[in-house]
């Protein structure tokens, strides 16, 4: 249910994993609503996104289209990461192997949490990566263990400092509208959010659901 | 959790050309009716 101030918060999930149409719906619902849009989490692939990352990393950032897309369709002058503290760089993983993070087929080669940097140790950094982006004092990890406590110490503050930043962000806008786009088939991208309704996308189909109160 | 079992609108979502798809407002056209049941949801 829209809030007593006239706010109205939306959730965009996937049904599928990768190119369910989310961040297509996302930006229509954008230009509807006259709304600014967020994905707390995002991701992008050193090899099959390639042309996206060498735009980001040689101008010493990283972000993906996804986020782009959005800050184009917000209402108001936002740059990618304003609206996604959260990045992972991934690249493929040859042979059977998870990688750190138990992806199949893939292992993740850096994050960016705000505008700092996590780096795995145990997989090759693209030398443009080394050369364009402040890797040399940005924490290593080489374990599951050691990520997990990253993500404790760096992520989870980010993402609970980005919900206040939405429901700020909403009171400075005329229209008081936010879209979340969610990441991949998570479900839910950040916590202690509450929305209006969520929107499940997938290829053809939009299904609209009353949020647990 | 929101039960994703019991969806209270479904609206079906057209093909869109590639300069459609990047276009938001095109996109807001094409979606119309499924924002509106979405908008609906999130109104009640």
């Amino acid at each position: 249910m829209a809030s007593d101030d006239g706010s109205m918060r939306i959730l965009v999930a996937g049904g599928a994993r990768v190119d369910a149409g989310k961040t297509t719906f996302t930006t229509g619902l954008l230009d509807r609503l006259g709304a600014v849009g967020f994905k707390p989490r995002a991701g992008n692939d050193y090899w099959f996104d390639h042309d996206d990352y060498r735009r980001a990393v040689e101008a010493g950032r990283l972000y993906g289209k996804d986020a782009k897309r959005l800050a184009d369709a917000s209402t108001g002058t936002f740059a990618p990461e304003d609206l996604n503290p959260v990045h992972r760089l991934w690249r493929p993983s040859p042979g059977p192997g998870t990688g750190l993070v138990g992806a199949a087929h893939r292992q993740f080669v850096l994050d960016r949490v705000g505008e700092s940097f996590v780096v795995n140790a145990r997989t090759h950094v693209p030398k443009s990566a080394r050369e364009h982006l402040p890797l040399d004092d940005a924490p290593t990890v080489s374990s599951v263990e050691e990520l997990n406590e990253v993500t404790r110490r760096l992520h989870l503050p980010m993402l609970d400092g980005f919900a206040d930043r939405i429901r700020r962000v909403e009171t400075e806008t005329e229209a008081g509208a936010a879209v979340v786009e969610s990441y991949g088939d998570v479900a839910v991208p950040i916590r202690d959010l509450s929305f209006d309704a969520v929107a499940v996308v997938e290829p053809g189909r939009m299904r609209a659901y009353e949020p647990a109160t | 959790m929101t039960d994703l079992t019991d969806p209270k609108a479904t609206a079906t979502l057209p093909a869109l050309p590639d300069d459609d798809r990047r276009d938001p407002a095109a996109v807001a056209r094409a979606y119309a009716d499924a924002y509106d049941e979405l908008l609906a949801v999130a109104e009640s």
